[in-house]
């Protein structure tokens, strides 16, 4: 009786180490990234809409009416104008370090900006935002590509994973 | 008298409908198969890791948290169709009932191995791509289609081998599937999608609106005009390049 008990044991643990080493990553793996922070002051201030660029690490993609947004991966949104289909016009670019993605109702834009959740109304005539409410904290701070959990603080944001050499 | 007074307030109904409708389409914007937000009614619904967060818009401009439900490890993507949410995690799919907006309701869950995976639906499938990363679990490139008209029970009906599959986006009967190439299936038959033609870009996600397919990649976002038609017609209209 007691052997089957230690079977099922076995077994169930075996199970479950499988699982953790297929979801989880392994310990033993070596932790190539390292965490870039911000203070939640920095983070705070670091909002605004300044000039297209040149050249952007492609993310998630959203489309309000005429107007798409590209986000530049942990670092912001570029902004085009695709009223006339043939030619889009880059037209801003909103600084949003540690922000993956967006979704926007009317005017208002919803973004995800490390731990927090941003509302920013974007006025596409006179091309200007203004953050009109921040609920800090909404989400956890961000895991390693690896998995692995940074020493985030509320004064210690992370924004972005980089490699470590 | 009173026929046409039931047909003014249907004419009525039907009319206001309609304009909600539309107002409520056009306020919202869209976005990928790959996006961690929803808007829906009076809420914006987020995922992170683990948890399906729900803010309430009363004041749209001052977000408000109201609920936060756990749903399970390495929840990656939010898609919303009709009053349900389907979570794409690297574990499997989670659906989810709106019927209480504040208190989203799990109503089923297809597991699967460990992958990541956006998931887009319709009124009576679902399509899942599964693609392996370097820190995405195992090596499995899979498009899945479950049979969701019974959304308490999800069964799978189909299952293929891509190249490394990542976002896609249904348009009248087919799906798009940002592969090695957009790959165009037609799913007139779910259980037996067909490939009817390819787009020679290499992208992640994409969006498609009325007739506009938008498609990102590492290498540049690019618009085609669609012709409902003849699937076969695809028109460039313009890229930008990064």
């Amino acid at each position: 009786m007691d052997k089957k008990y230690i079977l099922y044991f076995a077994i169930i643990m075996q199970l479950f180490t499988s699982c953790i080493f297929r979801s989880e990553p392994i310990e033993t793996l070596p932790n190539s990234f390292k965490p870039v922070y911000l203070t939640r002051a920095q983070l705070e201030s670091s909002v605004a809409l300044e000039n297209p660029k040149t050249t952007i690490n492609s993310g998630k993609i959203y489309i309000k009416d005429d107007v798409m947004f590209v986000n530049d991966v942990n670092k912001g949104f570029q902004i085009y104008n695709y009223s006339n289909p043939s030619n889009p016009i880059a037209i801003g670019y909103i600084n949003f370090p540690g922000a993956t993605d967006l979704a926007i109702r009317n005017t208002i834009l919803y973004v995800n900006q490390a731990v927090d959740l941003v509302s920013v109304n974007y006025n596409v005539s006179t091309n200007s935002i203004l953050v009109t409410n921040r609920i800090q904290n909404a989400f956890p701070q961000k895991l390693s590509p690896q998995g692995f959990n940074g020493n985030g603080s509320n004064d210690q944001i992370i924004i972005n994973w980089i490699p470590n050499n | 008298m009173k026929k046409i007074i039931s047909l003014f307030v249907f004419i009525l109904l039907v009319t206001s409908c309609s304009t909600d409708k539309a107002n409520s389409s056009s306020a919202d914007g869209q976005g990928g198969s790959l996006a961690i937000f929803a808007l829906k009614g009076n809420y914006l619904y987020a995922v992170d890791n683990s948890k399906l967060i729900v803010f309430s818009l009363l004041n749209p401009s001052v977000p408000v948290s109201v609920n936060e439900v756990e749903v399970g490890f390495n929840i990656e993507t939010l898609f919303s169709y009709d009053q349900y949410l389907f979570i794409g995690s690297r574990n499997g799919m989670f659906i989810y009932s709106l019927e209480n907006p504040e208190n989203p309701v799990q109503l089923s869950s297809a597991q699967h191995f460990t992958s990541c995976d956006p998931v887009v639906a319709n009124a009576t499938h679902s399509f899942v791509t599964l693609h392996s990363g370097t820190f995405c679990g195992n090596n499995l490139n899979v498009l899945q289609v479950y049979n969701t008209t019974n959304l308490n029970n999800p069964i799978l009906i189909h299952s293929r081998n891509l190249t490394y599959p990542k976002g896609l986006s249904l348009y009248n009967n087919y799906l798009f599937v940002c592969d090695d190439v957009i790959k165009i299936f037609n799913i007139t038959n779910p259980a037996e999608p067909i490939l009817v033609n390819t787009i020679e870009k290499n992208c992640f996600d994409v969006i498609i609106k009325e007739n506009t397919l938008f498609a990102i990649g590492e290498n540049g976002l690019y618009r085609y005009e669609l012709n409902p038609n003849l699937i076969t017609d695809i028109q460039f209209k313009s890229q930008v390049n990064y």
